[in-house]
């Protein structure tokens, strides 16, 4: 009797559980996933809350939605923190520098890449090395040349620093973009008579998108975000980028919550908007990349 | 073509005398740390010394994390004429490195030994010449809440043991006894550690053990840190060691001011926002005050600090300007409009008598308490001022092992005087006014 159960559970019952245990799996992964967003998205509905409340009602309900809404931290963010001017500053550092370093980078990691100058290998080992130095180490010097220059307190003077210390990273992803990519293709345009520039700009370049669209984020995420290198070389307050604008709302040991949070939404709004608008080709971006490689 | 020479000499004219005229005007640049008061006290600053000397232009520069850039330009031989640092033990090795100019003959010549406290100039001292000038005043006091004080009965404590024994009712009460923690700023520690040394060893003492005449290992601080310990460990602090690590300063000053927790041992900088957290701006009912933090005599000590310096660059090309506008700067008519307007904390000048009629009587009160305590010897040391850079770190550091019970008020106070007795060996003591 038991056996027979046991075929039957076996022949008749198995299938059922086994869509229960699928649903049951089911539940689980999205509970995890819930949890995970959660996870990511709690930080950010947080600094929300907190961007609408007083100080006072900061520091005693820190993490909860707010009892009274205070829209008008935003407005005081906006003028006290002077986002007019240091937003607009830190949009043409981060074009500026992008564009320069797509340029400049994409050229030197195809050079690297296909044409393998004599040296290439040594002179991405001195990237490697040279890109693990702290900044600190090098700083004073860097000034004391861009004094000379008279480089200083100039916008196009951040820039150049920018591009240099974003170089070895834009040329290592590139180039281990590029290094993968089938040199079957290059060869055929060459057959069909197109120049070095050429089978860089109309084959290379289309085959890399992802790659560039990869640099052009992380770069300009990077100097959206950068703070030490501008006020190392801006004393010019009409040239101080975003990031400066939060210490308007600090003093020695106090720091306003209210206005601080209103400014992160503030300075996080434009690269939302940007991705969200500008996702589709990022991903189609990266899928073109997975078909033609 | 009569007509065009005739422009044409006149404004070749104009430009000789603009040109001119502009090359008359000498300017004299100075970062200020940037911040929520930092435009009121900039407007006061330029605008009144602007306003003198049409000779002289001083362009303020508001800076977001000052120092980084000021040392870095310093260093690389250029920056503003006046170097501003964040506090007397940063001038030294400025000074030793030749970055700064000496500034006797300027304090000589403008007066500054009769505008200045004695013992404030003797703080910008570098092996006997003046490098810098203190600037930013501040003490630590022990703020309370007042209407929940009355509420309960209780009365602000003079004495330590008085503050012992009402820390108890305070937490028989089920009310948080200090509001204190240090998420924001880990050296918060060393506020309270330099506090209750002064308080309880005596300043005295502690002046003995920063000039090297008696081991920090002394009676008289161990009973001062056996004392912070005894508080810590029964969650006095905030709510006990763990709730401490996790407290903000916005946290702090909300259950201060919400009633919540009764005390606070802050500075005197907190006069700048302590308002946000009392009354109709938090939404309660509430009004703070201030008492002297209690000792254990309970005569009215002060630690005294200083929250910056003032400089001139050595490779200022303006020296002699750059001296004027900080004779402007630190005049007690200048430095009484910063702490009346923008709640700046003023340098240790003299001050004229009716220097904070227009103030919150709170904060004009502790200035003249803590002007009367550095007159009458009553005035102790805050770490960050006095203290060399490696023992100061070492005091907030490690000073959380003896609240973690992982070692020992006497191994805490025995590493700090290894410490202290190599650093005082090389000479990297900052100045300690005599008494």
């Amino acid at each position: 009797m038991s056996a027979v159960g046991k075929i039957s559970l076996r022949g008749g019952l198995l299938p059922r559980r086994g869509a229960r245990e699928r649903s049951r799996l089911l539940v689980f992964n999205h509970a995890v996933l819930i949890l995970l967003t959660a996870f990511a998205v709690m930080p950010l509905l947080v600094l929300a809350f907190n961007s609408v409340k007083t100080n006072a009602e900061i520091g005693l309900n820190p993490l909860g939605p707010p009892t009274q809404v205070i829209a008008e931290n935003y407005a005081s963010a906006w003028e006290r923190g002077d986002f007019a001017t240091t937003m607009g500053n830190s949009v043409v550092y981060v074009v500026a520098t992008i564009a320069a370093e797509l340029v400049l980078g994409g050229l030197a990691a195809y050079a690297l890449a296909r044409r393998k100058p004599p040296g290439s290998d040594m002179l991405m080992l001195y990237f490697l090395v040279a890109s693990t130095v702290p900044v600190w180490m090098y700083i004073v010097p860097l000034f004391v040349q861009f004094r000379a220059w008279g480089l200083l307190n100039t916008m196009h003077g951040l820039v150049i620093v920018y591009v240099a210390m974003n170089a070895p990273l834009t040329i290592f992803l590139l180039r281990s973009y590029m290094i993968d990519l089938p040199g079957e293709l290059e060869d055929a345009a060459r057959v069909d008579g197109a120049n070095e520039f050429q089978v860089f700009t109309r084959i290379v370049l289309p085959l890399s998108k992802p790659g560039f669209l990869t640099v052009g984020l992380v770069v300009g995420l990077g100097v959206w975000n950068e703070f030490f290198l501008a006020l190392t070389f801006i004393h010019d307050p009409s040239m101080f980028p975003i990031t400066t604008s939060f210490y308007k709302f600090t003093d020695r040991f106090s720091r306003d919550w209210a206005l601080t949070s209103a400014g992160a939404i503030i300075v996080i709004f434009p690269i939302v908007a940007l991705f969200l608008a500008l996702q589709r080709q990022f991903i189609e971006g990266l899928a073109e990349g997975g078909v033609k490689t | 073509m009569k007509q065009f020479k005739i422009l044409f000499s006149i404004a070749m004219l104009f430009l000789a005398i603009s040109s001119a005229g502009a090359q008359d005007v000498t300017t004299v640049t100075m970062w200020y740390p940037d911040g929520s008061s930092a435009e009121c006290r900039a407007d006061i600053i330029a605008e009144g010394f602007n306003a003198i000397d049409p000779a002289v232009h001083l362009d303020i520069v508001l800076q977001a994390n000052t120092w980084d850039a000021t040392r870095v330009a310093v260093v690389g031989g250029g920056g503003p004429d006046i170097v501003r640092t964040p506090g007397p033990s940063f001038v030294y090795e400025m000074a030793s490195s030749g970055l700064i100019l000496p500034l006797d003959s300027f304090a000589d010549e403008m007066g500054w030994r009769d505008t200045f406290f004695p013992w404030a100039l003797d703080l910008g001292l570098v092996d006997g010449e003046l490098y810098s000038l203190s600037d930013e005043l501040e003490t630590l006091i022990m703020y309370y809440n007042k209407t929940l004080f009355a509420a309960n009965g209780w009365t602000p404590p003079e004495t330590m043991d008085e503050l012992i024994a009402l820390a108890e009712e305070i937490e028989a009460a089920g009310v948080t006894v200090f509001s204190h923690g240090n998420a924001d700023w880990r050296p918060t520690n060393e506020w309270f550690v330099g506090e209750f040394m002064t308080q309880i060893a005596g300043p005295h003492n502690v002046y003995k053990a920063l000039t090297g005449q008696i081991p920090w290992t002394d009676e008289s601080m161990v009973e001062a840190m056996e004392t912070l310990d005894m508080m810590m460990e029964r969650g006095w602090f905030g709510g006990g060691v763990d709730f401490y690590v996790t407290n903000t300063f916005d946290t702090n000053l909300a259950a201060l001011g919400s009633g919540e927790a009764a005390m606070n041992i802050e500075g005197t900088w907190r006069f700048g926002n302590i308002n946000d957290f009392f009354g109709e701006a938090a939404d309660n009912d509430n009004e703070w005050d201030w008492v002297s933090v209690p000792s254990k005599t309970g005569e009215d000590l002060f630690t005294i600090g200083m929250g910056n310096t003032s400089s001139i660059n050595a490779s200022s090309a303006h020296p002699q300007e750059a001296a004027q506008v900080l004779t402007y700067y630190f005049s007690p008519e200048v430095q009484a409009e910063l702490l009346a307007a923008c709640g700046k904390g003023p340098a240790p000048v003299h001050l004229a008598e009716d220097a904070m009629t227009d103030i919150d009587p709170r904060i004009a009160r502790a200035y003249a308490d803590l002007s009367a305590a550095n007159a009458d010897d009553r005035y102790g040391y805050t770490t960050w001022t006095f203290w060399p850079p490696r023992s100061d770190v070492y005091i907030y550091e490690e000073i959380e092992r003896v609240w973690y019970d992982e070692i020992t008020v006497m191994e805490y106070l025995e590493g700090l005087d290894e410490l202290f007795a190599e650093e005082l060996a090389a000479g990297d003591i900052p100045p300690i006014p005599a008494r």
